[in-house]
């Protein structure tokens, strides 16, 4: 009903020219999405500072369309920046289950990745894939802003090739 | 002798050390039954500021150092108290201290060193599941 | 007939570990009888990195780069006090503009790291714009480190006897005009925050430390001077230059959030002198002192303090003789100032809790490391 009233496909609002487009719906979704990323506001340590200076004045990343969200209700994209420990580990994934689906995972800095420079402590996560499937991972540490706009420049671009799953590829049974 | 050094000597009753550092900082070595109390009568006469209480793992025995500052004389002291490993046990300074709340729960968290009369003697900073005492020199990462 | 008594239930709100407004991950379990706070349980550990154990397992200049990752606003003067603790150890004398060179990075890295504090404490109140105009200031700066260090955040530039590396041609210049741009934005920050009526509303009066407790509870650097107590570590226990520089040392009399953010925000105006006086006379000479390849300090015990941003920052360093620190303590500020935000939150309201934990203005990886 709302398709057929939309002035793009009635022949009688719209003037027969260049109006009607024709697209397939998971191109349309995944669109959609990477278009409108909303991360949520999740960070540990050093890499949350370089994450804030991201989406201030200079990098200022919202002109992407990506805004922190507080809540994981509401988000996308997770950016995990920062140390995971042990102890952090449950709230993680517990955080991580709770945004709905499709949802992207990014880590930010060497200890999301791999541990970095924590890789020997008793206390330490040896990288966040350990405990949740991860898309992008960024280096450094902390990587500047530009290597988290890139980062999340390329997740757009996951988001467009792997279209054909909906967003689903990290469903698990 | 300096007339703090003699202040401190009359209030706990033996001559600090002065250390090699500045005149000003002492050190005191005392039994781990009169720890709390001669802390307590540094704090009467000055060393009102508790900056630090932490443990030095030995070979076979733990030292628990303790760190009292006088903001007034620009002086601090350390106090020193030697365990032993088979009992790792001392009385508490928090019922008489606030300060030393949370220092000594770490010490606990991280040497298993019991404080008696702590009203919370609890690990605060490793996991909840952890049962081991990691800055004890034996302790080996193993995963 | 009995009387028919009416029960009301206490109610457990967790805040964090996923938080914005608690500085990282920290979590508060708090008692709440309607909308009052009666009682509050700080759970910490959830960035405890083991940093103290890591230490006992690697050399003294290996260890340098962790310090950058304790308290991540400010590395600079964090990076400070384990370098001075091996120089007493081993007697090692800074050249002077060596000396010149570290205040002048500490200081300015002091107003880094104050401006995001001043900036949050406007944040957590939800006014978003002081934020967003402090961190502008910040990208300036950052960018003056990573002109002399190498990296914005994490800086690895101390060295034992002296620094990594002399400051880039132009870096004086580039100092002083971000020191006058910075002079100009001051009074805009003051205009959108403490002259602010709804700010005053939320901030004075709310999580009140008297002077005893500050003491009792071992609190130190902004909240110490809120509560009126004049004591900075780098009047009382001069360490490097200070004792040649002109400052104040800013206390504020009623203990509140708002007397601890005045704090933060009159010590920008000192650093802002103190760099003006470095730039007016740093002396040209070497910048590090010669020290044996291998940093083996000689067995003893040494006890180093810097003013950190927070609060009083120490190293208990043990060393036994060897190319490996026996036992590396660090004394965290912001963990001691924590300490006393169950006192001072009971009988407020959760956005009270807020606005004192954001004047408080905790680092979490150095309260847990």
């Amino acid at each position: 009903m709302g398709l057929k009233e939309s002035r793009f496909l009635d022949p009688a609002l719209s003037d027969g020219k260049g109006s009607v487009f024709l697209t397939s719906l998971d191109w349309l979704l995944a669109w959609g999405r990477k278009n409108s990323m909303w991360p949520l506001t999740y960070a540990t340590a050093c890499c949350a500072f370089e994450m804030i200076h991201a989406w201030m004045p200079r990098y200022d990343f919202d002109r992407h369309g990506c805004f922190f969200r507080p809540t994981p209700r509401q988000c996308d994209v997770m950016i995990v920046a920062g140390t995971i420990t042990k102890k952090m580990a449950e709230p993680t994934k517990l955080l991580y289950e709770q945004i709905p689906n499709p949802k992207w995972v990014v880590a930010m800095g060497a200890c999301a990745c791999s541990g970095g420079p924590f890789v020997d402590s008793y206390s330490v996560v040896k990288g966040v894939d350990k405990i949740i499937p991860v898309d992008v991972y960024v280096p450094g540490c902390p990587p500047r802003p530009e290597a988290l706009q890139f980062a999340m420049l390329q997740l757009e671009e996951k988001i467009m090739k792997t279209r054909k799953n909906l967003g689903r590829n990290h469903v698990r049974a | 002798m300096s007339e703090l050094k003699k202040i401190i000597s009359d209030a706990i009753g033996m001559e600090p050390i002065e250390t090699e550092e500045s005149d000003s900082v002492f050190k005191v070595e005392v039994a781990k039954e009169k720890a709390v109390d001669t802390i307590l009568k540094l704090k009467d006469i000055g060393f009102s500021y508790l900056t630090m209480l932490t443990a030095v793992c030995r070979e076979d025995d733990f030292d628990v150092v303790y760190m009292l500052d006088n903001w007034k004389h620009k002086s601090r002291i350390w106090i020193y108290t030697r365990i032993l490993k088979a009992s790792p046990n001392i009385q508490s300074l928090t019922p008489h201290w606030v300060a030393a709340d949370w220092l000594e729960r770490e010490v606990y968290d991280m040497y298993g060193i019991e404080f008696e009369d702590h009203p919370n003697m609890t690990r605060i900073l490793t996991p909840f599941d952890f049962t081991k005492f990691p800055l004890r020199k034996d302790f080996k990462e193993t995963d | 007939m009995e009387e028919e008594k009416i029960c009301t239930d206490t109610l457990t709100v967790n805040i964090g570990p996923q938080h914005p407004a608690t500085h990282g991950v920290f979590r508060a379990q708090i008692e709440l009888d309607g909308e009052v706070v009666i009682g509050c349980t700080p759970i910490l550990g959830y960035l405890h990195r083991g940093i103290e154990k890591l230490a006992e397992n690697l050399t003294y200049p290996q260890f340098i780069p962790y310090l950058d990752r304790l308290d991540y606003l400010a590395g600079f003067l964090n990076e400070y006090p384990f370098v001075a603790a091996v120089e007493k150890l081993m007697g090692i004398e800074v050249p002077e503009r060596a000396s010149y060179l570290r205040v002048l990075m500490m200081e300015l890295n002091r107003i880094a790291a104050h401006l995001v504090n001043v900036g949050a404490q406007g944040l957590d109140l939800a006014s978003m714009t002081p934020m967003v105009y402090t961190m502008r200031e910040r990208e300036y700066l950052l960018e003056l480190f990573a002109a002399v260090a190498g990296s914005r955040m994490t800086f690895n530039w101390m060295r034992f006897g002296g620094v990594k590396n002399d400051i880039p041609e132009g870096f004086l210049a580039r100092v002083d005009n971000f020191i006058h741009y910075l002079k100009d934005r001051m009074p805009e920050y003051a205009a959108m925050l403490q002259k602010n009526e709804i700010f005053m509303a939320r901030t004075k009066g709310i999580g009140i430390l008297s002077a005893e407790d500050a003491i009792n509870f071992g609190c130190s650097g902004p909240v110490l001077r809120g509560s009126g107590i004049a004591r900075d570590i780098r009047m009382d226990e001069s360490y490097e230059i200070y004792n040649k520089l002109e400052f104040k040392v800013i206390s504020k009399k009623n203990g509140d959030s708002y007397d601890r953010y005045m704090v933060r925000f009159d010590e920008i105006w000192q650093s802002i002198h103190i760099i003006e006086q470095i730039l007016a006379r740093l002396p040209e000479g070497e910048i590090r002192a010669k020290v044996p390849k291998i940093i083996k300090p000689p067995a003893g015990e040494v006890y180093a303090r810097v003013e950190a941003p927070i609060g009083e920052l120490g190293i208990y360093l043990v060393s036994d003789g060897t190319a490996k620190p026996w036992k590396v303590k660090i004394r965290a500020p912001s963990f001691s100032n924590l300490m006393m935000l169950p006192t001072v939150i009971n009988g407020l309201s959760i956005p009270d809790v807020i606005a004192t934990l954001a004047s408080i203005a905790p680092t979490m990886g150095e309260a847990d490391r």
